[in-house]
């Protein structure tokens, strides 16, 4: 069953358009959406929560438009938009309060427990909360509704390596068990490791949608230098960057060329050499 | 909506209870003066028997009581904007007109209750007024929270709350002293104190109460349109 589906959703700003983007997300799944800033992720996962009203398109979740959710479908799915959403002068006991009243399905144990987890005190103030701890409460609150699909916007962001690896796995664990999950970060290591799906935006524009095995299976990445580049049949190359004087970074076609150190392309190499290298 | 309301609550509660101390503490100070002070019926009392009065110590109090409600409203915008509850709280599903509704449903009980400490503070201060001025200063100062804050609610809906705060603040000045010139009239001329004056009183009441309502559907179409 298809969890997201987006189909040609356009949306128009004076400086940036996304133009007709489309990919879906099945049961079970984590992708992984990735693309440098103003690429177009915020916006897609803010017309996805239904605050931002495409030009065009249709964007589904659950098999229905999202105009058309009621609010206990709704409550089936946890936002994270990208930064904290909660009044800084409200202790996190009392948000707990209140969203227990706007939450008809939420779990006020699983809360505590996580902010429990998280290192967090129930009586502090939002205000008196770190960056990262913002971000751990946001993930605690995300958690703690029986959700079936997670949106999350940066949730890592200003998080430590212990607390990200800790979130990868309640989301790797969250899929295991038949959730879904759209994330979006710039720590590309970090999807490489939980994601089944990677979408990749540019410019508005959706320009890898594919199974993330498939994708680095896709690509070899070399760094060799500009003598052997230039000597080279350029035929399979897909894109290349100069690293300095004497050398070349590319990535190519699966083992079209057996050069030394060849290895298979990371997600970053071919964010950064999509979006920044040149055409042969 | 009790979630919403909730959350209202929490995030003005601390600047309200502020609030609550200016006034008692005011008021206070209003009883160290001569309170016993009384003009005769058809006198125009100088300024030192004003003075006498202790009124003019309850001037702050009526322009606090009448500048603080106009700006709640703005500043729970403010908070809300700073704190981007309103995006996350349409994407989980909550409808606009709820989240405004819970802001004018919270405002209109803050003001209702803000009447309270603004007539005990008329009867500490005591100017020996009739029982219609006092009633006339509680539905002026009613009047004038309603207009000040359903004013700065709309302008805060069209311009943003960081605008909204500096012209909202504006209007609550104007609309906060009209109190005052209540007051002012039966003071300087008991025999104003007629039918004629509660009139005016009532129309300003309805005027009050008519702006809100307008104010509260123009901001609930411009905010329907926003997007974020």
């Amino acid at each position: 069953m298809r969890v997201i589906d987006l189909n040609k959703v356009l949306k128009k700003y004076k400086t940036f358009t996304l133009n007709e983007v489309s990919f879906s997300i099945e049961e079970g799944q984590i992708c992984g959406f990735i693309g440098e800033n103003g690429a177009g992720k915020s916006t897609t996962m803010k017309i996805l929560a239904g605050i931002t009203i495409p030009n065009g398109g249709e964007a589904k979740i659950f098999g229905k438009p999202i105009d058309e959710l009621t609010s206990s479908e709704r409550e089936n799915i946890s936002f994270i938009l990208d930064e904290l959403n909660f009044p800084e002068n409200i202790k996190l006991f009392q948000l707990e309060k209140i969203l227990r009243n706007i939450f008809k399905n939420r779990e006020k144990d699983t809360f505590f427990k996580y902010l429990n987890n998280f290192g967090l005190d129930k009586s502090k103030k939002c205000s008196q909360l770190s960056k990262g701890m913002k971000v751990k409460l946001n993930l605690a609150i995300a958690f703690s509704h029986k959700a079936k699909l997670f949106i999350l916007d940066e949730p890592t962001n200003g998080l430590d390596p212990i607390a990200r690896d800790e979130i990868l796995d309640i989301l790797q664990e969250f899929a295991y068990n038949g959730g879904s999950v759209l994330i979006s970060s710039h720590i590309v290591e970090d999807l490489e490791r939980i994601c089944n799906q990677i979408v990749f935006i540019h410019e508005g524009e959706i320009i890898i949608n594919s199974n993330k095995k498939d994708l680095i299976n896709m690509y070899d990445y070399f760094k060799i230098s500009r003598d052997e580049f230039e000597n080279l049949d350029k035929e399979h190359v897909i894109k290349y960057k100069n690293l300095s004087e004497d050398s070349v970074e590319f990535i190519a076609l699966s083992d079209k060329y057996d050069l030394e150190g060849k290895r298979k392309a990371g997600l970053s190499e071919i964010m950064i050499l999509i979006v920044r290298g040149r055409n042969v | 909506m009790k979630g919403l309301l909730l959350k209202e609550f929490y995030n003005i509660r601390m600047v309200f209870i502020f609030y609550i101390l200016i006034v008692i503490f005011i008021a206070f100070i209003g009883l160290g003066t001569d309170i016993k002070g009384s003009f005769g019926e058809d006198e125009i009392p100088t300024i030192e028997e004003i003075q006498k009065t202790g009124i003019l110590t309850l001037l702050p109090v009526i322009f606090i009581s009448g500048f603080y409600p106009g700006n709640m409203l703005v500043s729970s915008f403010g908070f809300d904007e700073k704190a981007h509850w309103t995006p996350f709280i349409l994407s989980v599903g909550v409808k606009k007109p709820k989240i405004l509704l819970s802001k004018v449903i919270l405002h209109f009980f803050m003001v209702l209750i803000l009447c309270i400490p603004f007539f005990i503070s008329l009867f500490i201060v005591d100017a020996d007024f009739d029982l219609n001025i006092y009633v006339g200063l509680i539905l002026t100062f009613f009047s004038s929270c309603l207009i000040s804050g359903s004013t700065s609610l709309l302008i805060c809906i069209v311009v943003g709350s960081n605008k909204g705060v500096v012209i909202g603040s504006i209007i609550s000045i104007f609309t906060s002293a009209l109190p005052l010139l209540f007051i002012a009239v039966p003071l300087v001329d008991p025999m104003m104190m007629s039918q004629i004056w509660l009139f005016s009183l009532i129309g300003f009441l309805i005027c009050g109460v008519g702006l809100y309502l307008l104010c509260y559907f123009l901001s609930l179409y411009i905010f329907k349109k926003r997007e974020y």
